[in-house]
């Protein structure tokens, strides 16, 4: 399968790339590693007569530390952000889900920013021209129905970024820049909840993600752990992060924060389950508590190969694991 | 509308016109005649079109030809020097890693990163390493036991 | 009951073990160098001048439709399009048993599954041909999806999916051995259960490819393909384009693989000839990954049910089968396989009552066919795992219950199934030691567990698929002072390592080394007669005829160097490039000199050896009546394994890790031992994959839901468990070089391995493939509740 035809733009600054975001809004897409968009238009996914590229904006590239915040430029490689010492040494919760992410062939083109842009996926949608065709076109493809659920205008399609989760966790910010100015927001903000479009750039809009923010004070422990049917290429079932902050090695859990890929339209924080740590001993029954209130606070639907029911259960198995590990709790 | 871009492809610059839609497979198959380079599920899924990319193995059938421009491309069949098999090819070769030979392209250029950032590597950094490559012939054995001989320096 | 005597080794054939100096080393593959270097040239990296781009459109809408109109006039209309064809521009029938072919070029009348192909065009370019796909417009009536085989017969009344099939079943047979029905009222110990099977796919990693060049002026057409069945192929182009054999030529360029899915013709075949015929221009056809998932050809989804009888000592008394075999739309291999899984209930234990009865059935999925093992791999799964809840019944190590019904050299199985040499023993008792599976089983934490298969294989058929007693394979050899030593066969090597393995056998047999023998394999015109790559047919077929060849090819420089050397021709050896008295020491030439000799003064040396299977009848051995369909099985000798699966089951998430291999192999002598190892390992991973990850989905419309190498999941090397093969010590003398298979054998084992480790794990006893996490935790529930 061939690429569809359409125009390259590759400006060299921010400054040039607003304005092609608003002259060609609507028919255009960003392009920034390109591992997941290029695999979208060969199966005709999109068909945009214009691919705005950023690899000349070396601006959005690396990562620095400054004042207790880690600073990430979005066109960071994956494999960039997973081997970089201050990740590893300060982050290693995100070291890890940027090394989980597809392959190693796959992270040393694709960047965090286009990771954190990853489109919602389906087992209906994710398919080539060919196959799709045979249907009505379902929400996502721009159609009335979803055929996962047979319920009109609602798309279920699922969120199944490995990187945000753990980014959300850690409270990250995120610096977006449009021909309005620039605007700073928390991460999991940037998420709609919307399968049809489910981020508040990836529907084509005139802005840009150009900075991601993460305080080092926010946490005492982050982890990440994805469950996939293979141990490589796959996308996750389920990604599980959590972030904690304890008053004191094996104390007291000031503020925990859960947020689980793979089960919803973004990536969905199990706040309740982080209220049942909070302000508790990392103990078996708080933590069983948590896991148990994680489960109940998804509700995953068949958008893959795995069945609800599995995905919870995963959840309330890889959430315990984790706190348990972070907590230095003993099974 | 095509646009040239210059690529140096196994140490030799080249420059190639092309349209923006084709994929860096593409323009080392069709228009460099690179066909060592497989095409085996075009979707980022199997490691059959492994190249390196400035030294990192990449799946060439997700990088734009356009988004090459300026960097240094080595395919399979830069490996050898001078008719002298990179200790890589020799080891796949003695060690029977090779089979039916449509992974054999990309796994070998993988592995060739993999030594190039570190020599001697551990066997599960190894398997990681590979991880992105389907072979559906060897059982993977005998290529972990190929890249390990050329690791440890030995005998091949 | 009556065993036959061994019959005795057949013509030119040692009745002992040979002293080999090429046999039995692992000698690197001599088509390495070319692949490591990215030079070996698969179909797909062809271009020929003119050449032109082949696509299929394919039917999208439904899984079985009438077609009531194709509109291809759009598609010609754009420019750069050079022809479009439908089906019924080429209707005849093709398929690799004669019996049964039902398959066209393109679909005529109807489609039969999601994905079949409707028309086809050719463009200058790939995009092109692409664009010109979308043009074209086919309405279609839908009719009923039959999905399921069960309601597939049951509705058959309603709707046919084939109309000269009744019943929607495409062959039905019942093959009955003893008195099975009296010999379980006799057993201390019968066991009856039911098993599934999944549908899965060879996953080779080339995608189908062929490249069709007519010549209009000379009517010759020239077709280079990705197949394992040149010759096969080549009766059926013939067939389909009306053509006579010997104006088509099939070239195999090299092949990425093949598992059975190469194992027949390809649309993608049909439909380059039929565009180059059409257009007077060489037209490539390359499919995508998913129209490899749509045209499929993967095995069988069997629906079995299987009852095992054993007397108070354990040994097996009869055995009843029934077989479901969902085979999809189309027939293929369907009859062949069908009476293969019949077939071998048979081994690799004594069974003296049998019964088997079976049926393949037409649903509107893409068709099944030849996968490797088989036939083998679904009654396998049944029957090692029956016998390891047996042993269990009995209170005995599967080990000892398995050890002590297995078959040995010499053995005549009930449906006259002859194994002239069996080392099966010694592959349990080695695989049992270098495990120490009697240490651990049953003796490990709950979540652990081994278990332990064994298993079988045909090494090549008795039978053409077509009536036809002509040798399986032929070999040319030619031995002259320019090109040296020419082996000329129309083999297919499709990474498997046949082309090592003959230049061995070929060296061996001559007295020279494995690197003086150039290999000419996979072309039908430079090529001397070969069946094709199936059945692990190859290695003895090609051994049995290189023998015979180069038997007449050493005669004629025995004669020669006698004169020479001044001594009687029959008392002349040829080894290691000379050629010498075996009496008087002093009396030797070089290979060489002697073939200068030969050729100054007759010219070039030539021979052609052939190989001509034994033709055993499938009867009851009792009555003596033939049976149907039991002529299938039937196989001059037979490989045998035994595998231990070592498994971490994570209770909490269900998930399976198959941590250790042991396996054990007969594969008799081994010709490259380090190519044997290659086999068994990759068959390890290729039936594991079955066992615990790969299942085509399909949805309730009969479309595959995942047709991609991310959503059908092939194991990666993080998969990959420690793995210790062994070659057990084997000849068989009955055998060219004492040989037999091993590409099909050892993925027979795995899979009931796996279920049986997974059983001592967790005590759970799993039936239906493939094992997910979601299945095991369902199970470990279940059991939970249960206690």
């Amino acid at each position: 399968m061939r690429l569809p035809k359409f125009q390259y733009l590759e400006p060299a600054t921010l400054a040039e790339t607003i304005p092609l975001l608003m002259e060609h809004q609507g028919r255009s897409k960003v392009i920034a590693g390109g591992t997941d968009l290029l695999v979208a238009l060969k199966q005709r996914l999109h068909t945009p007569a214009y691919l705005i590229s950023l690899s000349n904006l070396a601006a959005l590239k690396g990562i620095r530390e400054e004042d207790g915040m880690v600073t990430i430029g979005p066109l960071t490689t994956l494999e960039g952000v997973s081997a970089a010492p201050l990740i590893r040494e300060k982050l290693p919760g995100l070291a890890q889900a940027a090394w989980e992410v597809g392959s190693p062939l796959l992270r040393p083109m694709a960047t965090i920013g286009g990771n954190l842009c990853l489109d919602n996926r389906c087992r209906f949608y994710n398919q080539s021209l060919f196959w799709r065709s045979a249907r009505q076109p379902c929400c996502k493809a721009g159609g009335k129905v979803c055929h996962v659920t047979n319920k009109e205008n609602a798309c279920f399609s699922t969120y199944s970024g490995d990187v945000a989760p753990v980014l959300i966790a850690l409270q990250a910010e995120i610096k977006l820049v449009g021909s309005q100015g620039e605007r700073i927001l928390p991460l999991e903000q940037f998420y709609t909840g919307d399968g049809r479009r489910p981020n508040l750039i990836g529907g084509g809009e005139a802005e840009l993600l150009t900075e991601i923010r993460i305080p080092l004070s926010s946490h005492t422990g982050c982890m990440y752990k994805k469950y996939r049917l293979r141990d490589s290429i796959d996308f996750p079932v389920v990604g599980v992060a959590v972030a904690l902050r304890l008053d004191q090695p094996q104390g007291i859990c000031r503020e925990a924060k859960i947020v689980i890929t793979g089960v919803g339209s973004r990536p969905v924080e199990a706040t309740q389950a982080g209220e049942k740590l909070t302000g508790r001993e990392m103990r078996p029954e708080f933590i069983l508590a948590a896991s148990e209130t994680a489960a109940a606070e998804i509700h995953p639907v068949r958008t893959d190969q795995v069945g609800p029911s599995f995905k919870r259960h995963l959840v309330r198995v890889m959430v315990a694991e984790i706190i348990r590990e972070l907590g230095g709790v003993d099974r | 509308m095509k646009r040239i871009i210059t690529l140096v492809v196994n140490g030799e610059q080249r420059e190639v016109a092309v349209e923006p839609d084709l994929t860096l497979l593409e323009v080392l198959r069709e228009d460099l005649g690179l066909t060592g380079t497989k095409k085996a599920c075009n979707q980022g899924e199997c490691g059959a079109c492994t190249v390196l990319l400035d030294g990192k193995p990449v799946s060439s059938c997700l990088v734009l030809a356009v988004r090459a421009h300026g960097k240094a491309v080595v395919t399979v069949e830069g490996l050898a020097e001078n008719g002298r098999l990179h200790p890589l090819q020799e080891a796949f070769v003695t060690y029977g890693a090779v089979q039916c030979g449509f992974c054999t392209p990309g796994v070998l250029l993988v592995a060739k990163a993999l030594l190039d950032t570190n020599p001697h590597p551990t066997a599960q950094e190894i398997e990681q390493a590979i991880a992105g490559n389907i072979c559906r012939c060897t059982g993977y054995v005998k290529i972990i036991e190929a890249i390990t001989a050329v690791a440890q320096n030995q005998n091949i | 009951m009556n065993y036959k005597p061994a019959p005795e080794g057949f013509a030119g054939v040692s009745l002992m073990k040979e002293k080999f100096t090429q046999v039995g080393k692992s000698v690197p593959r001599v088509d390495a160098p070319q692949k490591v270097k990215g030079e070996a040239i698969y179909t797909g990296d062809m271009t020929l001048p003119g050449m032109v781009y082949g696509k299929i459109k394919r039917c999208t809408e439904y899984a079985h439709a009438i077609i009531k109109k194709i509109d291809c006039s759009k598609a010609l209309a754009l420019p750069g399009v050079l022809a479009v064809l439908t089906g019924d521009e080429a209707p005849n029938k093709w398929g690799i048993v004669p019996q049964s072919a039902n398959e066209t070029a393109l679909a005529v009348g109807k489609v039969r599954f999601h994905g079949e192909g409707v028309a086809a065009v050719a463009a200058v370019d790939e995009e092109t041909a692409e664009a010109a796909l979308d043009l074209i417009e086919v309405a279609y009536e839908p009719l009923p999806v039959l999905l399921d085989p069960f309601e597939s017969m049951e509705r058959a009344g309603e709707m046919l999916i084939h109309e000269d099939s009744p019943g929607n079943i495409l062959h039905a047979g019942d093959q009955v051995y003893g008195d099975v029905d009296k010999a379980f009222t006799e057993c201390a110990y019968v066991l009856e259960k039911e098993f599934r099977t999944s549908y899965v796919n060879h996953a080779f990693l080339e995608p189908h490819s062929a490249l069709a060049s007519y010549d209009p002026q000379n009517g010759q057409l020239h077709l280079w393909a990705s197949s394992q069945v040149p010759h096969y192929l080549h009766r059926q182009m013939s067939n389909v384009l009306e053509i006579p054999m010997n104006k088509i030529r099939v070239t195999l360029p090299t092949v990425g693989g093949g598992f059975g899915g190469k194992g027949e013709a390809a649309s993608s075949e049909f439909i380059a000839c039929l565009l180059s015929r059409k257009t007077g221009r060489p037209v490539k056809v390359t499919f995508e990954r998913n129209e490899v998932f749509f045209t499929h050809k993967g095995r069988h989804i069997c629906y079995m049910k299987m009852k095992i009888g054993l007397d108070k000592n354990g040994y097996i008394q009869a055995v009843d089968f029934d077989n479901t075999l969902d085979g999809g739309a189309y027939a293929g291999w369907g009859v062949v396989v069908m009476f293969y899984t019949a077939s071998m209930i048979h081994l690799p234990y004594k069974v003296p009552n049998a019964r088997a009865r079976v049926r393949r059935v037409y649903t509107n999925k893409p068709t099944c066919g030849a996968m490797r093992g088989l036939g083998g791999v679904q009654p396998r799964f049944a029957m090692e795992c029956l016998l390891d809840e047996l042993a269990e019944m009995m209170g005995v190590s599967p080990y000892e219950l398995k050890i002590k019904n297995a078959v040995e050299s010499g053995h005549t199985a009930i449906n006259n199934l002859y194994v002239p040499h069996s080392e099966y023993k010694k592959c349990l008792q080695t695989a049992v030691e270098k495990s120490g599976y009697l240490e651990k089983h049953g003796k490990l934490p709950f979540g652990k567990g081994i278990g332990l298969a064994g298993g079988y294989y045909i090494s090549g058929t008795a039978y053409t698929l077509y009536q036809s007693y002509k040798p399986h394979t032929s070999v040319l050899l030619r031995v002259d002072t320019e090109g040296g030593v020419t082996l000329h066969c129309a083999a297919a090597e499709i990474g498997q390592g046949c082309t090592t393995v003959m230049a061995q056998m070929a060296a061996e047999a001559l007295g020279i080394r494995y690197e003086d023998v150039h290999i000419v394999l996979g072309d039908t015109e430079l090529g001397a007669f070969d069946l094709g790559s199936f059945a692990s047919r190859l290695t003895y077929a090609a051994g049995a005829a290189i023998k015979e060849a180069a038997a007449e090819i050493n005669q004629k420089l025995k004669e020669v160097a006698s004169g020479m050397l001044g001594c009687r021709a029959d008392q002349l050896a040829i080894k290691d490039r000379k050629i010498y008295s075996m009496y008087e020491t002093k009396k030797t030439i070089e290979w060489e000199k002697v073939v200068q000799a030969c050729v100054n003064s007759v010219g070039a040396l030539t021979s052609i050896g052939h190989y001509s299977p034994p033709r055993r009848k499938g009867i009851d051995l009792i009555s003596g009546n033939r049976v149907q369909g039991a002529n299938i099985g039937h196989s001059p000798t037979f490989g045998f394994s035994c595998q231990i699966h070592e498994v971490d089951v994570d209770l909490e998430t269900g998930r399976i890790r198959v941590t250790k291999v042991t396996e054990a192999g007969d594969c008799g002598q081994a010709v490259n031992p380090m190519s044997v190892e290659g086999q068994v390992e990759g068959s390890i991973m290729f039936a594991m994959g079955q066992a615990l990850y790969e299942e085509i989905k399909l949805d309730e419309n009969g479309k595959l839901l995942n047709p991609s190498l991310h959503d059908y999941k092939t194991p990666t090397v993080m998969e990959m468990p420690e793995m210790d093969t062994n070659i057990v010590d084997s000849y068989d003398p009955t055998a060219p070089f004492g040989v037999k298979e091993t590409g099909e054998g050892a993925v027979q084992p795995t899979i009931p391995a796996i279920v049986n480790a997974i059983d001592d794990a967790i005590g759970v006893r799993f039936t239906e493939l493939p094992i997910t996490p979601e299945k095991v935790l369902k199970a470990l529930k279940k059991k939970k509740e249960a206690d």
